[in-house]
């Protein structure tokens, strides 16, 4: 629902997309359109250096002339502009080969508008920085300095096709990522982070989260190395949503499932990884900055992914639906087939100690803030990553932070990893970015036990 | 279009802005790919808008809007009195003002190289030629056998208040084959030319006419298929050559980006991190063995990361980075520069006219080696026991890019100067100045290529580059390799 007095493009595009769908030139057209609008600004060293507004659509087209399909898109909203990409579809379906699975189209049904917050919503330059100003005093009082960003977005989203769907929705979202910063040592520089994301920029606290971020940046000065070896982690949610998205894209989508690429292929139904993982996705559920429908129209449902260690299966668009002899579940990113359909509302349960009291269940261990540069094209079947750890990485012994340490190295083999789970936290943190195909993770903190660590920033680089 | 743009220039220096461009760029793109012998997407995109970039107060501020003809001119008003509003936004909560070098407002036209216009082609012969090649991958251990191609026209101008008045246009094509096999619980690939999509190159489709995926298809299943039989790589510290792609991307992490002078200076801290290369080494620090020569160059005819202007007006140049080991130069903006009182580089480059343009690689090259320099086969002779690892599966460093790691999709063995057993899932790991400090050999000319890389990220909203990066193996003493299998 529109908050009273903010600018909504709706009438517009639904009106455009109903010109066009009004006499196709084919009987099947799809057609799904995203617009972004607001502004973001950056900072490094306490000043702002790219701050921008910005608006723009996407429009994407699928047409089918019998099982013949072409896909086209465009940044115009006009008749001209859209009923050119149409014809570009049209035009490369026409020599395309049949193809090998087409799922039906999406039947009308009346989805939910979502929610849009008119303070977010008019938030303009000069609020977002103001906003970081005050993030600048705090950090300062502590001689530290921010780098980071800080965004409001309303995002407009539509699916429509000739078989009737008109589908709208609307959200607003603000987003912060703040890292202070300490003096430089060599190398390294002490940092600490803190990231929010919310449909509503009140619901940012940004004092608090710039709070959390010195008061680590503080703790992470003068670090020592630490060898190579196998260790108890505490993994905050940050580290884990990381890992999550890349799960994603390398099985926890159809595509990579069913051609044998995925981690759960020919799995399903078995146990792949410990009793304490579980992972869902659900793009309607309000915690999760929520779509109601994908790329093609589908409503947004819960799908389980992995329950207590046992692989389900993956998500599926109409395309892979059809391959698999089965419905969309809902996921499609794309009306371009070759885009492979992805969870990206995924959702963990919460476990049953608090937060705070994890590091107290750590003899002598590693806790980490956030990863950095995860990779996990390595070996995808045992779905071993590497990445390194980032803007605070600190050695606990008896329950307590004893010291920073250099960023760390991990090779580790996620699967095996879910296995050694010893405690999640009972908080959840919602991480991800509102970016073009970002992922929302509903998270908790991870205790997991030997943890490979293969490597470290060195405390030289000498030469 | 250029009324618009001097409506908007006018429009600005009447606002009294200290600074101000207007840059638009249109890109069409197409994008084949074709999986198992059977079309996956025929896909055409098309892509129009200004990005209006000012100085204002001693702030930066920019503002965006997609092209469409009704209205423009008052919407491109519009635009550029948000991005004024932007910088004095900014400007409230900056201590200090930007500052510009003093490179000259230049006038001018660039054409890329295109021989034939991949738009051009007929669909159906591109369609056909990429199942053909799909089809020479088949098996029945075959999970993906993947082929695809993609093309992209950019049209540019840019115009400042400096005076500045330039248009560009260019063509880029790639394409590459994937044969992924599945055996078990194991699961190999092999890529042709090179891996993440292929090759690509500011050309025509003559680039993927010359590339032959169709007769190399065949081979690259064998050698995914020889993979699935073969060992895990042997972990230990190991005497490496590596191939021409796997090092371009070895200079692309550990020398591209941390030479980029915005992350220098910490603007890149919120997503990329910094680097380690600082301006007090310039001059002064050994990067790398006496082999090691390292430029960055936007001037070379048809590779991806050339072109005749940066999105701030300025021509790139060939600059050099690293001579004998000694680290020298950075690539820089008219910001950046200024800062180390030198002048842009003309590094300065943005995805779409939606974004803004950042500090991106160019062509970052490591140099062939000189007279007498080995060929392959003359430096894989000379190594007593090693490991020719090829074609990256995996990529991670740290965010000063010192800790760097590498999967890989195939590793052969050197015996006694001779190939010998393959090996699957190389992974090598190792501290950049360190790793570059111990090579002792790189190819000569004959075996130097240029490589285009046509998905380097960086920025928040995260940005895509092309960039070009060329190489000749070379061959690293004591590297420490283990299997990821």
């Amino acid at each position: 629902m529109m908050a009273p007095g903010v600018h909504s493009e709706k009438d517009r595009i639904l009106s455009a997309l109903d010109a066009v769908l009004k006499d196709p030139p084919t009987d099947r057209v799809e057609m799904f359109v995203g617009r972004r609008s607001g502004g973001y600004a950056r900072c490094a060293r306490s000043r702002i250096h790219q701050s921008a507004e910005e608006s723009g659509v996407s429009v994407s087209v699928r047409a089918a002339l019998g099982r013949k399909v072409g896909v086209a898109f465009t940044n115009s909203l006009t008749t001209d502009g859209l009923g050119r990409a149409l014809n570009q579809a049209v035009d490369a379906a026409r020599v395309s080969p049949e193809a090998e699975y087409l799922g039906p189209p999406v039947e009308p049904w009346n989805a939910p508008e979502g929610v849009v917050d008119g303070e977010t919503a008019s938030f303009g330059a000069g609020d977002r920085a103001e906003a970081l100003s005050s993030v600048f005093e705090l950090a300062e009082a502590e001689a530290q300095t921010v780098a980071g960003v800080f965004g409001t977005w309303v995002e407009e989203r539509a699916a429509a096709n000739t078989s009737g769907l008109r589908a709208f929705s609307a959200r607003t979202l603000a987003e912060t990522s703040l890292i202070a910063e300490g003096e430089r040592e060599g190398n390294y520089t002490p940092s600490g982070y803190a990231h929010g994301i919310a449909p509503r920029a009140v619901e940012l606290d940004l004092a608090g989260l710039a709070g959390r971020a010195v008061r680590r940046c503080a703790q992470s000065v003068s670090p020592r190395t630490l060898e190579p070896g196998e260790y108890t982690v505490l993994l905050e949610p940050p580290c884990v949503a990381e890992v999550l998205e890349w799960m994603s894209f390398i099985g926890l989508g159809a595509q990579a499932h069913l051609d044998g690429r995925g981690f759960m292929s020919g799995r399903s139904g078995e146990k792949i990884t410990g009793p304490r993982f579980s992972l869902w996705d659900d793009a309607g559920d309000p915690d999760g900055l929520p779509l109601p429908f994908d790329a093609e129209g589908t409503p947004a449902s819960r799908f389980s992914l992995i329950d207590q260690g046992v692989a389900n299966g993956p998500v599926m668009d109409s395309v892979q639906g059809a391959r698999a002899g089965s419905a969309s579940t809902g996921h499609a990113v794309s009306l371009d087939p070759s885009i492979e359909c992805l969870p990206r509302h995924m959702f963990m349960p919460p476990g049953d100690v608090p937060l705070d009291e994890l590091p107290s269940k750590i003899e002598r261990g590693v806790w980490v803030t956030r990863f950095h540069y995860v990779n996990g094209l390595l070996h995808p079947p045992t779905v071993l990553m590497t990445g390194m750890t980032r803007d605070g990485t600190y050695w606990v012994e008896d329950g307590e932070i004893r010291y920073p340490l250099y960023n760390l190295r991990f090779t580790q083999g996620m699967l095996e990893a879910f296995g050694n789970i010893r405690a999640l936290s009972r908080e959840r943190e919602r991480i991800g970015a509102s970016w073009e195909g970002g992922t929302i993770c509903v998270v908790p903190a991870m205790l997991i036990d030997d943890f490979h660590i293969t490597g470290g920033m060195p405390a030289a680089a000498g030469m | 279009m250029k009324d618009s743009t001097q409506t908007v220039l006018d429009h600005l220096k009447r606002r009294g802005v200290e600074y101000g461009d207007v840059r638009r760029m249109a890109t069409r793109q197409e994008r084949l790919s074709v999986k198992n012998g059977r079309v996956q997407t025929v896909q055409q995109s098309e892509d129009a808008g200004f990005g209006i970039r000012v100085i204002q107060r001693g702030a930066w501020g920019f503002a965006a809007v997609p092209e469409e003809p009704d209205g423009l001119e008052e919407r491109l008003i519009r635009t550029a009195d948000r991005a004024v509003a932007v910088a004095e936004a900014a400007a409230r909560v900056n201590r200090d003002r930007v500052r510009l070098d003093r490179s000259p407002p230049e006038t001018g036209r660039y054409e890329g190289v295109c021989e034939e216009d991949p738009f051009q082609v007929p669909l159906e012969e591109k369609i056909d030629h990429l199942v053909r090649a799909s089809e020479g991958m088949m098996h029945p251990k075959v999970a993906a056998a993947s082929a695809r191609m993609a093309a992209f026209r950019v049209e540019k101008t840019f115009a400042s208040t400096d005076g500045a008045r330039i248009e560009q246009s260019f063509t880029e094509t790639g394409a590459g084959l994937t044969c992924t096999v599945r055996e078990g619980n194991d699961i190999q690939t092999r890529s042709f030319p090179t891996g993440h999509g292929g090759d690509f190159a500011q050309r025509g489709y003559e680039v993927v006419r010359g590339m032959g995926l169709v007769e190399a298809a065949p081979g690259v299943l064998d050698e995914a298929l020889e993979l699935l039989a073969a060992p895990p790589v042997p972990a230990g510290e190991w005497d490496v050559i590596l191939e021409s792609s796997q090092l371009c991307l070895q200079v692309h992490e550990s020398c591209g980006h941390p030479i980029e002078l915005d992350r220098v200076f910490g603007d890149e801290i919120s997503l990329a991190g910094g680097s380690f290369l600082t301006p007090d080494k310039r001059g002064r620090f050994r990067y790398g063995s006496k082999w090691i020569n390292i430029h960055a160059d936007g001037t070379i005819p048809g590779a991806l990361g050339s072109y005749g202007y940066d999105d701030e007006g300025v021509p790139p140049r060939r600059v050099p980075i690293v001579q004998e080991g000694l680290f020298l130069g950075y690539m820089s903006s008219r910001e950046s520069a200024a800062r180390l009182s030198e002048n842009s580089n003309g590094c300065m480059r943005a995805d779409s006219w939606g974004r803004i343009p950042l500090i991106r690689m160019v062509n970052i090259n490591l140099e062939p080696g000189g007279s007498g320099a080995p060929t392959l086969d003359e430096l894989i002779a000379d190594t007593r026991r090693g490991l020719f690892i090829e074609t990256n599966k995996s990529w991670s460093i740290d965010d000063q890019r010192l800790h760097f790691q590498f999967g890989c999709e195939a590793a052969r063995e050197i015996r006694d100067g001779k190939l010998a057993a393959l090996y699957k899932d190389p992974i090598y790991a190792g501290v950049t100045p360190q790793f570059w400090n111990s090579c002792d050999a790189v190819c000569g000319a004959s075996e130097w290529r240029m490589w285009g890389l046509p998905n380097c990220g960086k920025g928040v909203p995260m940005q895509t580059a092309h960039v070009g990066h060329g190489a000749a193996p070379a061959r690293f003493r004591g590297v420490r390799v283990w299997s990821g299998g």
